[in-house]
């Protein structure tokens, strides 16, 4: 069992004050209350409303013995003492027979309450202190490595990855590492990560619907580049003027999806929307919009968020609806001098609608990268160590950094898009990291 | 995490940077029109830190979606003692559409021509001849003839009736009968009205008639650069017909860099003038040229009408005056308007909540920016279709007042003769109407009947100015999902459920019907409470009580 001021979250620190090595402290008292939960009052309502979950401050209560022979001794250790509680540090406790500590970082603080007594030959020193610390104690760093591809489709990793077992008691920050190997030229300049307990990826092959009037304009060609071996190619015209998609997904859990299409065109501006179609009638919420995507490569674009299956009920704490197959439509402006090529679909989860948990981060830089980005929860940035030795940050274009909760499997799901640079075969190393959040002093 | 699943990044000159753990009290706020209002927080930042800098941007996203739901520009970071920051951001729509307040016009049919007197000619007499003198020795003597000058004529034009009788106002050129002209002599009177602007002449049109027919005078329109060229676009002779008036544009009939417009009569040869030498012009109008979406000059012909609507005037604002702005969706309006000008200088957004307001049946929002940062603003359509579904559990207060409510309307205005005329609308049926009288300036192209209607439809029922509090997500009836509160867009019908309806809440046209389906003014969400304040059927602060409405908070 020990209390230590320490400079870093290690296995193995560098003390700055040992607070129980008899030299000359001794901790007599130690308790470290979990915080308090911070609640809203609800308005006309019964009951509160949650809208989120804060903790106050934890304050721990430590009650520290000094003694020895030698009053200046004690004097020198009682400043040493002080200045640790100035400024913010990292306080290392080791509770008693544990092989693994938590760490507290605990903000400046002066002691409560000083006691002297006057021993015959010993000075005696008590020192009360409240010492205020961030809500939650953290543990060793939890790492594991990866590595992603891009194909959804793919039951090993596609897309996607699973953090299990997550230790804690409340969710903690996730830092990823992305890695890609040199032969991929560079990280591609924009992606998606989407963190989450609830739902799954659910994908469709993506063919166009062939125009009554010009049934040639569509056709199926082989590609090994595609998902699924095959892509469907739109040829130029403007008669009709658009080309629908139809997507039909199966055993759609109810929420709200991102939909993601693989796409490709030589360069060119181009409008896509979603539509969706409840019996003939077709809701078109937001007009054509421009899409961002890679010419002359497959990349994912980003069609929005909907619900599917279409305005299907929320899960409460009573039920949930069950899983159902879901159509949406996807229209695309046609160019007269281009033909568009797509092959697959993919919905990646964004709980908003449901009680669920889930971050969905979008993040971009108008640089190449170098080969590898850092996705940091802790700190809520993004960069990249490129080549002239920066850390150059990404902007971020939307949403939460990924977190992951304990209890449940998490699902990281990792999707470039546009992408310099996106087969579906392509690897992305992932080493991922967290420090566990503890209201308890170890759970495990 | 707190602030109810929403991130919180700022974008400054060093790039983005997440801010949702360091702050505190966060409310955003959306309003229509306008589209994002503001957003408001306190931050941890220690006073040694520099200062925020200008030209910071704030989003607040739905950190579960990574959709947007609010976001700004900083105006007004309070740096305190405690280290904590009072940030505060206006909404990039409300913002841009507020930075210049200068003269602007579209479309002018008023005569406000500058004239200044020319000498147009002398008044002669002739003396001299035999004369009778009574001497000592009599006899007679003479005088040489000769002309000698008794005055000099000038002549101006004015704003006036032709001397013909006839009652229609404009611009009257005249010379009055005997007057010794020289060759060439002008008499002109200039518009000047775009170069006061700032703009540029795109088009004009005018009548005119003259007292004779002849070819020894010519009525010429010219289009000038103000200290620069000029172009006579049209030369035409002394005629008793009166021509029908030709739309003259930039580009093809004068140059596109003339912003000043002028008629003048010209002389040919010396002469005396005879009666009624006179030339009356009318039914002026110009146009000034307007920009397109995409940042060019709209083609001569394309503004060459005697009305503009908002949409014109919307697109041609947002290129012009809002640089962070581009145009987005453009939804074109019911009323054609014949007069469009401030002289005095106005700000773009004075102007189009003028416009919206006459029109009915457009307004306008700027939502989420794009990759490089400027904002799309569009100009929506009043929507009919309900889209937000709630009920009232987390509060719902609806005081009503039928001070606004009336179902009679007088409506005048003077028709194109320039005599009133009045027309009444009445929905009363109970035999004790409300009334209320609208005075046009000018009469409407959809008639007076159409603008009672359009008055009626507003004031029928009793507007509610009042407030329900959302505290969890909402039904999104257009997309089909549950939109987080602070995702609910001002501007939109929602229906309140729990309330007690009155016999004609079974309507199934879904206007404002001033009982459950409402009008959302505006959206307050504070992230402390995680409840979203939704105003109902009220007027929208404009920038300076907006600001006042932040700092007093």
């Amino acid at each position: 069992m020990s209390w230590k001021f320490v400079d870093s979250i290690s296995a193995s620190p560098t003390t700055l004050l040992d607070l129980h090595d008899g030299a000359p402290f001794y901790v007599a008292e130690w308790a470290a209350p979990p915080p308090a939960v911070r609640g809203s009052s609800g308005v006309s309502s019964d009951g509160s409303i949650e809208p989120s979950t804060s903790f106050e401050d934890r304050t721990l209560q430590v009650l520290l013995d000094m003694q020895s022979v030698d009053a200046d001794a004690v004097a020198v250790a009682f400043q040493a003492l002080a200045k640790m509680l100035l400024a913010p540090r990292w306080l290392r406790y080791l509770p008693p027979t544990a092989t693994k500590p938590v760490f507290f970082r605990t903000r400046a603080c002066t002691p409560a309450e000083i006691e002297e007594f006057r021993l015959i030959a010993v000075r005696n020193k008590q020192v009360r202190i409240d010492l205020p610390a961030e809500p939650f104690g953290y543990g060793l760093a939890v790492t594991d490595e990866v590595v992603v591809n891009n194909d959804p489709t793919n039951a090993t990793n596609g897309m996607r990855f699973t953090i299990a077992d997550v230790k804690g008691d409340v969710p903690a920050p996730l830092r990823l590492d992305l890695s890609v190997t040199s032969g991929w030229l560079a990280i591609p300049k924009a992606f998606m990560i989407q963190a989450g307990t609830y739902g799954q990826l659910h994908n469709a092959a993506a063919a166009w619907v062939p125009p009554p009037a010009a049934p040639t304009d569509v056709t199926t060609v082989n590609d090994s580049s595609a998902i699924g071996g095959t892509k469907s190619v739109l040829a130029a015209g403007s008669s009709p003027a658009y080309g629908n998609v139809d997507l039909t997904f199966a055993d759609v859990t109810p929420g709200d999806y991102r939909v993601l299409l693989r796409f490709t065109s030589p360069a060119g501006a181009r409008r896509a929307c979603l539509m969706q179609r409840v019996g003939s009638y077709e809701l078109n919420p937001t007009g054509l919009q421009p899409i961002t995507y890679q010419s002359g490569q497959f990349s994912w674009v980003d069609l929005g968020v909907v619900r599917l299956p279409f305005s299907t009920r929320r899960a409460t704490e009573w039920d949930a609806p069950a899983a159902s197959s879901a159509t949406i439509r996807a229209v695309f402006e046609r160019s007269t001098t281009d033909a568009l090529t797509i092959d697959h679909a993919v919905l990646v989860p964004v709980p908003g609608g449901d009680r669920s948990v889930g971050r969905f981060l979008q993040a971009s830089t108008p640089t190449d990268a170098e080969l590898s980005a850092v996705v940091d929860g802790r700190s809520e940035q993004v960069w990249s160590h490129i080549s002239d030795g920066r850390d150059m940050l990404w902007s971020l274009s939307g949403g939460g950094f990924p977190q992951v909760v304990p209890g449940v499997p998490n699902q990281i799901v990792l999707a470039y898009a546009p992408a310099v640079y996106n087969p579906r075969t392509m690897p992305t190393t992932v080493a991922w990291s967290y420090n566990p959040r503890y209201l308890y002093l170890r759970g495990d | 995490m707190g602030q109810g699943s929403l991130a919180v990044v700022m974008t400054g000159v060093d790039g983005d940077e997440a801010v949702t753990d360091r702050i505190s009290n966060l409310v955003v706020r959306n309003s229509s029109p306008g589209g994002y209002e503001s957003v408001e927080f306190d931050m941890q930042r220690r006073l040694a830190e520099k200062r925020i800098p200008d030209g910071t941007v704030v989003r607040v996203f739905d950190a579960t979606t990574g959709e947007q739901v609010g976001g700004g520009r900083v105006i007004e970071p309070g740096p305190a003692e405690d280290g904590i920051w009072r940030v505060s951001c206006l909404g990039e729509g409300f913002a841009a559409l507020q930075d210049q307040d200068e003269p602007y016009m579209v479309v002018d049919a008023s005569l406000q021509p500058t004239v200044q007197p020319s000498v147009i000619g002398v008044r002669e007499k002739t003396i001299g001849g035999k004369q009778y003198k009574m001497g000592k020795n009599g006899g007679r003597a003479s005088v040489p003839k000769q002309k000698v000058i008794t005055g000099i004529v000038s002549a101006t034009a004015k704003v006036a009736g032709p001397p013909d009788g006839t009652e229609t106002e404009g611009l009257l050129f005249e010379i009055p009968q005997g007057t010794s002209t020289s060759a060439s002599a002008v008499i002109a009177a200039q518009i000047r009205t775009p170069y006061l602007c700032g703009q540029r002449l795109g088009a004009f049109i005018y009548r005119y008639v003259c007292g004779i027919t002849s070819s020894s005078y010519t009525l010429r329109a010219d289009a000038l650069t103000f200290g620069g060229g000029s172009d006579t676009v049209a030369t035409h002779t002394f005629t008793q017909s009166s021509p029908a008036g030709v739309w003259k544009v930039h580009g093809t009939d004068f140059d596109s860099t003339r912003d000043w417009f002028q008629l003048r009569v010209v002389t040919g040869a010396a002469t005396t003038t005879l009666a009624n030498v006179w030339a009356h012009a009318r039914t002026i109008v110009l146009r000034t040229q307007l920009f397109a979406a995409d940042g060019s000059v709209r083609s001569g012909a394309s503004v060459a009408s005697l009305t503009a609507g908002v949409h014109d005037v919307f697109t041609d604002l947002v290129v012009r005056r809002c640089p962070s702005l581009k145009v987005g969706t453009v939804t074109t309006g019911a009323r054609a308007f014949t007069q469009l000008a401030w002289y005095d200088g106005a700000t773009a957004k004075d102007i189009l909540d003028e416009l919206c307001e006459a029109d009915g049946t457009v307004t306008y929002h700027a939502w989420e920016a794009d990759a490089a940062g400027r904002t799309a603003i569009n100009l929506d359509p009043v929507t009919t279709a309900v889209r937000y579904e709630v009920n009232s559990k987390d509060g719902y207060n609806a005081p009503t007042s039928s001070g606004d409510v009336y179902d009679r309307v007088v409506v005048t205005a003077p028709d194109p003769a320039g005599f009133t005329r009045r027309q009444v609308v009445s929905r009363n049926t109970n035999g004790r109407p409300r009334s209320k009288t609208i005075n046009l300036d000018a009469w409407p192209t959809e008639g007076l009947t159409a603008v009672g209607n359009q008055f009626l439809d507003k004031y029928a029922a009793p507007p509610n100015g009042g407030v329900v509090v959302v505290g969890e997500r909402v039904r999104d009836l257009i997309t089909g999902r549950w939109v987080h509160p602070a995702a609910i867009k001002s501007g939109n019908l929602i229906r309140v459920l729990g309330v007690q309806p009155n016999p004609d809440s079974l309507n199934p046209d879904a206007k404002r019907d001033g009982v459950t389906i409402f009008r959302i003014a505006s959206n307050t969400y504070t992230a402390d409470s995680g409840t979203a304040t939704l105003e109902l059927d009220q007027p929208v602060l404009n920038q300076d009580r907006a600001l006042a409405a932040l700092l007093s908070s």
